[in-house]
């Protein structure tokens, strides 16, 4: 009996823990230990919408955005849960929408959706609004906050989203898509 | 007019709409071509310009934040706290519902056991139980060869004095144990339980 009590006490500890290292880590802007970490400890944090919603921008912020799927059931319950809700639901979607016209060549004619200040919708309303120039199986395309190369390739045997970003500051980033 | 004059005057005009037609056409497509160039490069910058508005505009679907903010207050201690509670909570409780209860249980060891026990490890208290437990049961004989074990180990200690007393008084031999008494009370100092003993063995 007394060894289940020091048990579970040190598993309420470890619990506590835990949690308080994710958050540190988010502050610190580890979103990929934050992302990876809190799928294990999912458990754990879905009591709370915050730490749902912290593990939801740690994963957005790393491209995982499949992880999205998850936080979008539990985010309910205020507007402001509500409005992140739709946020990562939007992106989650262009994503796909995204995946299914590049892999599979799918047609979405007369596709209007909302905008959002995430890569995945700029490049998607560049796309659908065939605001672009292929070249080489490369659809390259600019806005005014940089310019985007967005193409498939094969990674690890699977085929990946890519978007090459070029910021107007001169910043590259590589994002890639499952 | 001489007719040469006015053939003359013809070829003229005719050389003259001849050079100027082409010059004309080149002219209009020059125009024109200029008028759709400074069409698109307006279009175009209006285009940038409008999807510049439509990115910062408020109808853009922007994430809250104010989590962020919540992030700093949390104290996770408080759920510690609770964990620990509902541990606290859990282990009292037993798989069948009912909390447990803490048995304490007085069992009385075996004889025989004791005597193992003793050979394994011998003490005085042990021996000292031994002589009580036979006395309890009558068997004086017995009680005493444990009660001189256990005087054996330690000579000081009154009880295996007064328990070989006791015995020799159950076996008859008063006189035995009024000796034992004395030598007690004489070699080892003044004990009021001897004394009291040893009053009531002259006293019988």
């Amino acid at each position: 009996m007394n060894r289940a009590l020091i048990l579970l006490l040190i598993a309420g500890m470890s619990f506590s823990a835990d949690l308080s290292k994710l958050v540190k880590e988010y502050q610190k802007k580890n979103y990929r230990y934050v992302c990876l970490q809190g799928a294990k400890e999912f458990n754990k944090l879905k009591k709370d919408p915050d730490l749902i919603t912290m593990y939801a921008f740690s994963c957005l912020n790393i491209d995982k955005i499949d992880r999205l799927s998850v936080p979008i059931i539990f985010l309910k319950n205020s507007p402001e849960q509500r409005k992140n809700r739709a946020y990562f639901s939007l992106i989650l979607a262009q994503k796909n929408l995204l995946t299914s016209a590049l892999f599979d060549g799918e047609k979405f004619d007369g596709l209007s959706v909302p905008n959002s200040d995430h890569i995945i919708s700029r490049v998607f309303n560049l796309f659908f609004n065939k605001k672009y120039k292929l070249n080489n199986n490369r659809y390259n395309m600019k806005d005014a906050f940089g310019s985007y190369t967005l193409y498939k390739e094969k990674k690890k045997g699977r085929e990946v989203l890519v978007i090459e970003e070029k910021k107007n500051d001169g910043k590259k980033i590589i994002h890639y898509y499952r | 007019m001489h007719r040469y004059e006015l053939l003359e005057k013809k070829w003229k005009k005719y050389r003259l709409k001849r050079v100027l037609k082409p010059l004309f056409f080149i002219l209009t497509i020059t125009l024109l071509s200029i008028g759709a160039f400074y069409f698109a490069k307006k279009s175009a910058t209006e285009e940038k310009k409008k999807e510049v508005v439509t990115h910062t505009s408020q109808n853009i679907l922007l994430p809250a934040k104010e989590f962020e903010k919540r992030l700093d207050g949390k104290k996770f201690y408080q759920k510690r706290k609770a964990v620990a509670k509902k541990a606290q909570k859990k282990a009292r409780i037993s798989k069948n519902g009912y909390p447990h209860k803490v048995l304490i249980s007085n069992k009385r060891a075996d004889i025989k056991e004791l005597e193992k026990n003793f050979y394994s490890h011998p003490t005085y208290s042990k021996a000292i139980l031994l002589a009580q437990r036979y006395f309890d049961e009558k068997d004086y004989k017995r009680s005493l060869h444990w009660a001189l074990k256990a005087n054996e180990i330690n000579k000081e200690d009154e009880r295996s004095w007064i328990i070989f007393a006791k015995n020799l008084v159950k076996l008859n031999k008063k006189d035995k144990a009024a000796r034992v008494l004395k030598t007690y009370i004489l070699h080892h100092g003044s004990s009021q339980e001897a004394k009291e003993m040893l009053k009531k063995i002259y006293g019988r």
